[in-house]
């Protein structure tokens, strides 16, 4: 089975959240869901030195996340219908809204917060990786949209072979629970999966 | 709390399991007046009747929740639910039916405990829903265990209300052997879920997660400690109670609601309590 994935190159990537917005007018979403959603991570503290002087040691990174299209995906596997399901051609997961029941269970179970409860349309929905444009022989909208070259997609072995296979990158879970199609380009500032001198900056943003 | 409908209809379902199996001992060893047991077990559906009501408001598309079964395929813990839902509902109802129609009366008995079992093995799949391994502050036996002790705690405490709420058709006799009897087992099922909630909240501290839990509520606490007052009022006023001869059907309507009004505090601790294997995405 074929299976494409995505690279996101944190020491690109500036945060703009021209992915998200993009991905989000393409895919018509309304207020509140989010397929493609930028985490911003941070932490660190200043100190104030007996002389007066302040030093800091704050950083922060970006993390442009939308669905892993995991191989061993969490969310097929708590899906009660079936709706939520791994494509034979490509390994996409996506939904069927025509069978899902909207009971969120794949929300629960995802770690990654992919699938995302559309309430105008009362199911479940996410991150497709457009494969209406790339079955055409072009990349996600969010790839093609992204003014920094950060994310790239395609199949996931070619990916691995050009940029490495790495995604224990913080605020990500540990990559063997779902085995995530995903690489992650590092940056000075990156924290490993696991990391407790950071948090998520943003998340009101990222709907949390 | 977009999961409020899934604390009632777990509760309520676990409820309804232990009042099923309260019930079952109490016709098994007593073998009370036929009319009102049945009546009592008809508490049993009504009480998983409501949580399913509860449990299909959930849903965004309730008008297509037989499709829950197509995840058989692949053992989706949720399907799973479902069946163990099926069986017990099933064999309850049957048994039920059974009684009220007094259809093969040999039978009944193994029906009962058949259905006894069920209502095990339901509460066990609906945990098997919440331990999942990206979930790691639900991922562990504490769910399987909070959640059978609901059972346990609520059940006779139920069973006691309907026992007594009947008590001159069942005769003083009956129900005084057999609330004696639920009054010691609650009592026991209170100490053993007050001690392991302890266990729990202790190892709730130190589960490996991005951050603190207990910090990550606001009103947490408030929560547990909710649950445990109400618990032990519930418990030990109603145990109290029918151990000194108490009758009052009101004792027991207050005592039921009480508890239930703990498990409900607590189960929303628990689905507060949430907290993915990602640094909180």
């Amino acid at each position: 089975m074929a299976q494409y994935g995505f690279y996101v190159d944190t020491s690109k990537c500036t945060g703009c959240k021209t992915c998200q917005v993009s991905c989000k007018d393409d895919n018509d979403l309304p207020i509140g869901v989010n397929w493609r959603r930028v985490y911003e991570y941070g932490g660190g503290d200043w100190v104030k030195h007996e002389d007066g002087t302040y030093t800091n040691d704050v950083f922060t990174y970006y993390m442009s996340i939308s669905c892993n299209h995991c191989a061993t995906p969490a969310c097929t596997k708590a899906c009660p219908t079936g709706a939520m399901h791994k494509r034979e051609q490509d390994g996409l997961v996506v939904v069927n809204g025509d069978v899902c029941v909207g009971c969120r269970y794949c929300e629960m179970a995802c770690p990654y917060g992919a699938p995302q409860y559309n309430h105008e349309k009362k199911h479940m929905t996410k991150c497709d990786g457009c494969f209406d444009r790339v079955e055409q022989g072009k990349k996600p909208i969010c790839i093609e949209s992204c003014p920094l070259r950060a994310l790239d997609f395609g199949p996931i072995d070619e990916l691995r072979a050009k940029y490495g296979d790495r995604a224990d990158v913080a605020p990500l879970p540990n990559p063997s629970l779902t085995n995530p199609s995903l690489i992650i380009g590092t940056c000075r500032n990156s924290r490993l999966t696991g990391d407790e001198t950071g948090k998520i900056q943003n998340p009101t943003e990222v709907g949390l | 709390m977009s999961q409020l409908s899934l604390v009632f209809f777990t509760v309520l379902a676990q409820s309804a399991v232990g009042l099923f199996i309260s019930l079952g001992l109490v016709q098994l060893l007593a073998r009370p007046n036929e009319k009102a047991m049945t009546r009592a077990f008809m508490a049993v559906l009504v009480m998983l009747g409501l949580g399913a009501i509860s449990s299909v408001t959930h849903l965004g598309q309730p008008f297509r929740m037989f499709n829950v079964m197509f995840g058989l395929e692949h053992f989706s813990a949720l399907s799973l639910e479902i069946v163990g839902l099926s069986l017990f509902g099933g064999a309850a109802g049957a048994y039920v039916g059974m009684r009220m129609f007094n259809i093969l009366p040999k039978l009944q008995n193994l029906v009962l405990l058949g259905g006894m079992a069920a209502g095990i093995l339901f509460i066990l799949l609906i945990a098997q829903v919440y331990t999942l391994k990206t979930v790691p502050t639900w991922n562990s036996g504490w769910t399987s265990f909070q959640f059978l002790m609901t059972a346990f705690v609520v059940g006779p405490i139920a069973a006691i209300a309907l026992l007594r709420a009947q008590a001159k058709e069942l005769g003083d006799h009956v129900v005084k052997l057999s609330t004696n009897g639920l009054a010691v087992t609650n009592m026991i099922a209170l100490a053993i879920s007050m001690t392991g909630y302890v266990g729990y909240l202790f190892w709730l501290g130190q589960v490996s997660v991005f951050g603190n839990p207990f910090e990550h509520l606001g009103y947490g606490q408030l929560l547990g400690m909710l649950r445990t007052g109400l618990m032990m009022f519930a418990v030990m006023a109603l145990s109290i109670s029918t151990l000194r001869g108490g009758k009052s059907p009101v004792c027991g309507i207050v005592s039921l609601v009480a508890v239930l009004a703990a498990e409900i505090a607590g189960r929303m601790f628990f689905y507060d309590i949430y907290m993915s294997a990602s640094a909180g995405m």
